[in-house]
């Protein structure tokens, strides 16, 4: 979805809708205010990984240990070092990024199903490290202060998602960057005969989406108070990840925002209603499974009426004409 | 033409959201006419959270049935007897999902939207862990019949408390026995515990216990769950402990067994817990599961009384009539869970629903309590690195023969004399 920033009607919604976001903390309880936290937290990681998955066509199975490595760190540098939050947070987010990049040197060498595998394993390996090691404490887990004010931790998660779709929008929709990522996407062995240098560009993709789930991962580290190798690294969290994603609509912007909010919420409502037995994850099950089957494009597909199709206004993979105009650009800007 | 679009979809975007908040103002909206109506309520609405879902569902299944028998138990005798009233018990369930954040949720929606009088805990100790802050900050009262980390203890927290000794009080009891009431004394112990919380605590627990009562720890591995134990079996084998000693579940025990059994390796006795009592471990050994030590703080074969259940015996039918099956001691902590709440109740006179101040109180009224409940005495130590925690009951230990758990330590309470040096497993 093209974002025109210099109209001004939408200038206008756009701010009405950031204001009310702003405040929903006023107006609804704290259990509800949790599962807004909750829901903004997934879309920005949902949007992180649409980076590498979606608009690089890689598919990750390594983020979950991207968010719990950011969760360790915060949790560490705040319970042994006394780092103040906002900081060690940071500093979780630049290392998962550095260290992102570090992994995806040998691994972005590898494509499809092993590339999955590559960092399923490598998502494993982080789990049993931590396991292992005696500063994070093990399979004991690890606390951290607890800071219990919902109010401010909703406005962090929904900065950090607002931050991660700016991010998003402007160097994936926007800029030249981005079509040379789809270019590689597309067709990786084209993209390289144009003269881009594919595994620098793969490499930065994979730092920039670790980075966020590390900012994210710190934030939740303080969130809930109290992290566990299980309850951070196990391979859930990058499940949902991407199922978030499939469920909204791949390498588009919309589509894993929606596909968190859906999928989050509709896991929650459905939990409140039935909750005293676990039925509603057979119910929960089934509506994915019929996403997934009747809107292969996701749910944004719902939205995309064929009058709103014409040139150039595309929510997902772009057609065939397209690709080549964006090659040709992407070469222009290289 | 081009511009009107993206003005609908904004504005339709921006409708859904209006909608949204609207619905989740409803909501809260919801919750606070949930509180007038609750206030004027005649039973004790009780909040409670553990895994039906998830990783953990045997576990929090386990956890449900004794919660549940408590509340069909009490609620068949009228209720909770509060000076001359009784009141009935509500229990309003939520599923952590096995996950300290959906706990986190969930106990957030049982303060602020059910409005419960007080809580009962759940499975593990993660999501114990990640609720009890938050019962910090509403205080809300909650007992865990359940988890049994130390660390959960350590942490000090005011408004949680737990029925079950952490493994650090009731994993010494096997050694201390054999270290005093067997002729030779063992020697020497080699020590595997798997990387969970649990099982780790127990193998650090029975590695603090032998260097206190002298016997020298030859190996002492943390594996990962799912590990082969053949290769280190047969490293232990070539040290020849007296005790080898395990950390773990009936998963594990059978493996390592299994193991010790092809490799032709015997130990003079094999130490193990938590999950020899349950009926797989003893009929997938069958007689190899014999002579093995382990620790309990309750077995079916106990002998305590109270009010609500009658004695031991009396529970152990009811809750075999009821689910089928014989309870464990996690299964019977929770309804003893129940049983301490009621009396803590009984002790104020606190009428539902609690107010913040009685709240307080019911605190302060469990801090003291000294109850005799068919699980056995309950007492909440105040202080130290178990605050909180049960330290009423005494550590047994317990040994296998011929299938049945027969206690066999501290000397004063045992049934028959310990087993040692047990017969080999190729010779039964």
């Amino acid at each position: 979805m093209q974002l025109k920033f210099n109209r001004g009607p939408q200038l206008v919604l756009l701010f009405c809708f950031f204001l009310v976001l702003c405040l929903v903390p006023f107006f609804i309880s704290s259990f509800w205010l949790r599962i807004a936290t909750g829901v903004f937290m997934w879309i920005g990681l949902a949007l992180s990984w649409n980076m590498i998955g979606g608009y690089m066509g890689y598919i990750s199975f390594g983020h979950g240990a991207f968010f719990g490595v950011g969760a360790y760190i915060t949790g560490l540098l705040m319970s042994h070092l006394n780092v103040p939050f906002f900081p060690a947070m940071l500093a979780a987010g630049l290392f998962t990024y550095l260290f992102a990049a570090l992994i995806g040197y040998p691994t972005l060498r590898l494509s499809g199903a092993y590339f999955a595998i590559g960092t399923w394993a490598f998502a494993e390996m982080m789990r049993q490290l931590v396991l292992v090691l005696k500063v994070t404490g093990g399979p004991y887990g690890l606390r951290l202060p607890a800071f219990l004010n919902e109010t401010f931790f909703y406005f962090l998660m929904l900065g950090l998602a607002l931050l991660v779709f700016l991010f998003s929008y402007l160097v994936f929709e926007k800029s030249n960057f981005g079509l040379k990522v789809k270019a590689v996407r597309e067709e990786e062995t084209a993209a390289q005969t144009l003269g881009l240098d594919t595994v620098w560009i793969k490499i930065q993709v994979f730092a920039l989406s670790a980075l966020f789930p590390g900012i994210i991962g710190g934030a939740y580290a303080y969130w809930i108070t109290y992290i566990h190798p299980d309850s951070v690294l196990g391979p859930l969290i990058a499940d949902q990840m991407v199922i978030m994603v499939l469920l909204g609509g791949i390498g588009t912007l919309l589509g894993p925002t929606i596909g968190a909010i859906v999928l989050y919420i509709g896991n929650r409502i459905l939990w409140v209603a039935w909750g005293d037995s676990s039925v509603y994850l057979v119910i929960l099950g089934v509506a994915i499974c019929l996403v997934i089957l009747f809107l292969p494009e996701g749910l944004i597909s719902l939205g995309r009426a064929k009058k709103f199709r014409p040139g150039g206004r595309h929510f997902g993979r772009a057609p065939a004409g397209e690709i080549a105009r964006n090659k040709a650009r992407a070469q222009g800007g290289s | 033409m081009l511009k009107k679009p993206p003005l609908i979809k904004i504005s339709l975007i921006t409708a859904i959201v209006f909608v949204l908040t609207a619905v989740l103002a409803g909501c809260g909206a919801g919750a606070k006419g949930q509180k007038e109506a609750g206030e004027a309520r005649d039973y004790f609405k009780v909040g409670v959270i553990t895994s039906l879902s998830g990783p953990e569902v045997y576990g929090g299944n386990v956890t449900r049935r004794g919660y549940d028998l408590w509340a069909e138990t009490v609620n068949a005798k009228g209720g909770i007897k509060i000076g001359d009233k009784s009141y009935q018990v509500k229990l309003v369930y939520a599923d952590d999902q096995s996950d300290p954040t959906a706990g986190a949720d969930a106990v957030q929606r049982m303060i602020t939207s059910e409005k419960v009088d007080f809580i009962l805990g759940p499975y593990t100790s993660g999501v114990t862990m990640a609720v009890a802050p938050i019962l910090e900050k509403y205080k809300i009262p909650m007992i865990t019949g359940s988890a049994e980390s130390p660390l959960i203890w350590k942490q000090k927290f005011k408004y949680t408390f737990g029925t079950i000794p952490a493994v650090d009080l009731t994993g010494s009891s096997p050694i201390s026995t054999l270290a005093k009431d067997v002729q030779p004394a063992p020697k020497s112990i080699a020590i595997i515990g798997v990387n969970d919380p649990f099982s780790k605590a127990v193998a650090d627990a029975f590695k603090a216990a032998a260097e206190k009562e002298g016997i020298q720890v030859v190996k002492y591995d943390i594996v990962p769950a799912g590990t082969d134990f053949t290769p280190l079996i047969s490293a232990i084998k070539g040290l020849a402990p007296d005790i080898l000693a395990v950390g773990g579940h009936e998963k594990e025990h059978m493996e390592v067994v299994k193991a010790c059994k092809s490799l032709g390796f015997m130990p003079k006795v094999f130490l193990m817990h938590y999950g020899i009592t349950t009926p797989d471990f003893i009929k997938n050994l069958g007689k190899d599961s014999d002579f093995v030590m382990g620790a309990a703080v309750w077995t079916p074969d106990v002998n305590y009384k109270d009010e609500l259940f009658g004695s031991t015996k009396d529970y152990v039918q009811l809750s075999k009539n009821r689910w089928g099956s014989t309870p464990d001691y996690t299964e019977a902590a929770c309804s003893a869970t129940g049983e301490i709440f009621a009396a803590a109740l009984a002790k104020i006179g606190a009428t539902p629903p609690l107010s913040e101040e009685e709240r307080d109180k019911l605190v302060q009224a469990l801090e003291e309590i000294q109850v005799d409940t068919f699980y056995g005495p309950i007492k909440f130590a105040t202080e130290g690195n178990w605050y909180h925690n049960n330290t009423g009951l005494k550590p047994l230990t317990i040994q296998l023969m011929n299938g049945e758990q027969v206690i066999v330590g501290p000397k004063d309470v045992r049934a028959k004399d310990p087993v040692y040096p047990v017969p080999p497993l190729s010779a039964r």
